[in-house]
């Protein structure tokens, strides 16, 4: 109950946040509208000029992007993990110790950035809903499609959380976090046409075939059995998030804090 | 009743393969209702020493306790019951009204409507912070910035108090509304204070005991009421630094130099004493005036008259 009342208030202390500079809504919102239509665009450009994507028609593409932006908004629920480093660096992270909640979710609760999480979420969902009506959804794999989506989206965001935990022994780990972020970038799309060995990587050790191109996959019905799938993803989501846990220990018992 | 207590506390860092010492073989403890002020020069270990009574540090040698918790095992379940301010580092929400910080407090420390309506009433009535709830954190100034940290942090009324160099950047008014504050807790809740501070003021008008720390070690623990009685028995002396007046920092009173004077901190008994030296020294052209006293002038004094 706790719980629910602090994300209520975290998100409307991010909402009240925002709305303080209409002018940067304004901007957020040609910025996310750019992105769609250049998503939409690039999608159509590559398909109508006859490049196969093996695998992959055209509406096929666009749940893949549609998938992406979803997956993304999922995403951005854990974008506070990049400022652990600057916490720990700053010091802020003594205030956030200081109170009876768990400072990981202050980090996170207090970066969310409600704008990205709601546009993300709405334009993935639009152009999903758009390639829907061309008929190539299979609805009855919604669920399990989700459900690798999240869960791949959690093992995604706490292994990146892995990473900024090392600031505690490193200090700033910005290069880290930019090499991460690159390989990330290829989430965007279909995984799958890669060489075997690579999509395999990019599925299982650096999640981000999991917050796109599987969840588009299953949903699109070109996965016979989601099932494994689903309980695969949710084991790495599960086993991330022990190390994070595990690493936030050995964190914490050998932090030092910084002067005031 | 002990609301904290250290016993023989050590605390080391590693820095470049070396281990520094922070806190060496410190204890002390701090009562139910009482208020501290934790004094000492930069580096002395003051810092260290409140970041291992709420658990943020571990010791590395020795036994912490605060409110029967063991602060680095218990830290989640003893900060429900803290409350913390450190002077440089705020807890408010920069770009938005005060109040919504005032809310998540509320929301964090599961405070009931109707308490927390009151105290925020009260306390910001008191602090005179009423009208800054409204104001966006980025519009505030210093002062009224910790005004609003204060309140912040004492909405759920916490058994201790911890309150880092809070004075800092207030002025007179708000200075003495914040130890208005300070004292009503410390009274009526028996909120257990612990306030570092450079400040003598705060240290007379509040403190009820003042404990000295310097190289991480206790170097004095007594109550404020005999100190200032100590303190009368001295004066502070400031003498302009002239061509030669260097000899004079040898003197047993000598302090620090001090915007182009030299302060001396010495017995009133000794006064005359002194100004004939200097007198003697750099003739009647040498200008004196009376400084104000220093905490660490007459803590210093105080310790090695007793040491």
């Amino acid at each position: 109950m706790r719980l629910l009342r602090l994300v209520l208030r975290y998100t409307r202390l991010s909402t009240e946040d925002l709305i303080q500079f209409p002018f940067g809504v304004a901007m957020k919102v040609v910025d996310t509208g750019f992105r769609v239509l250049f998503l939409y665009a690039f999608w159509y450009s590559v398909t109508s000029f006859g490049i196969a994507i093996p695998g992959w028609s055209q509406p096929e593409v666009l749940v893949l992007g549609g998938m992406g932006l979803v997956g993304g908004s999922i995403c951005q629920l854990g974008f506070g993990f990049r400022d652990i480093a600057y916490a720990v660096v700053d010091g802020t992270l003594d205030v956030y110790l200081t109170r009876p909640v768990h400072p990981l979710f202050t980090v996170l609760a207090e970066k969310l950035g409600i704008f990205w999480v709601t546009s993300q979420f709405v334009s993935g969902l639009a152009l999903v809903l758009i390639a829907a009506r061309m008929g190539n959804l299979q609805l009855v794999n919604c669920v399990p499609s989700l459900l690798v989506l999240v869960t791949g989206c959690v093992a995604y965001q706490t292994m990146y959380g892995c990473l900024s935990l090392t600031s505690f022994w490193q200090g700033r780990v910005s290069s880290i976090r930019d090499t991460f972020f690159s390989v990330a970038s290829a989430r965007t799309y279909p995984i799958d046409v890669l060489p075997k060995s690579l999509g395999f990587a990019l599925t299982w050790v650096i999640p981000i075939g999991l917050v796109a191109t599987m969840p588009a996959r299953i949903l699109l019905g070109k996965v016979l059995n989601p099932w494994p799938v689903v309980s695969l993803s949710g084991l790495l989501a599960v086993g991330w998030v022990a190390v994070l846990s595990w690493l936030w220990e050995k964190a914490l018992s050998g932090y030092e804090s910084t002067g005031t | 009743m002990g609301v904290a207590c250290f016993e023989s506390v050590r605390k080391t860092y590693r820095r470049a393969g070396k281990h520094i010492v922070a806190v060496d073989c410190l204890s002390m403890s701090l009562n139910e209702g009482e208020i501290v002020g934790l004094v000492g020069p930069n580096g002395a270990g003051k810092s260290t020493l409140v970041k291992l009574l709420c658990g943020i540090l571990s010791p590395t040698e020795g036994d912490v306790r605060t409110l029967g918790f063991i602060p680095s095992r218990q830290r989640q379940a003893l900060a429900q019951h803290i409350g913390v301010v450190f002077g440089q580092r705020s807890s408010l929400w920069y770009n938005i009204p005060a109040l919504e910080s005032m809310l998540l407090m509320r929301d964090i420390y599961s405070i009931p409507r109707g308490a927390f309506s009151e105290r925020l009433h009260e306390y910001s009535r008191l602090l005179g912070a009423d009208h800054l709830l409204s104001v966006p954190v980025r519009k505030l100034s210093l002062g009224e910035r910790m005004r609003c940290e204060l309140l912040a942090t004492v909405l759920h009324h916490p058994r201790l108090l911890i309150l880092d160099e809070p004075t800092i950047g207030l002025d007179i008014a708000a200075k003495s509304a914040f130890r208005e504050v300070i004292r009503n807790l410390a009274s009526g809740l028996r909120t257990t204070v612990l306030l570092t501070t450079h400040d003598l003021q705060d240290v007379e008008k509040v403190c009820d005991r003042v404990v000295l720390i310097n190289k991480g070690q206790k170097e004095l623990d007594i109550a404020v009421s005999e100190l200032l009685g100590a303190s009368q028995q001295h004066v502070t002396i400031e003498v302009e630094e002239v061509p030669g007046a260097e000899r004079l920092r040898e003197s047993p009173f000598y302090r620090e130099v001090r915007q182009g004077w030299l302060a001396f901190y010495l017995p009133r008994s000794r006064m005359s004493e002194f100004l004939q030296n200097v007198v003697d020294q750099f003739g009647d052209s040498a200008r004196f005036r009376t400084g104000e006293p220093n905490l660490e002038d007459i803590l210093y004094s105080y310790y090695h008259e007793t040491a």
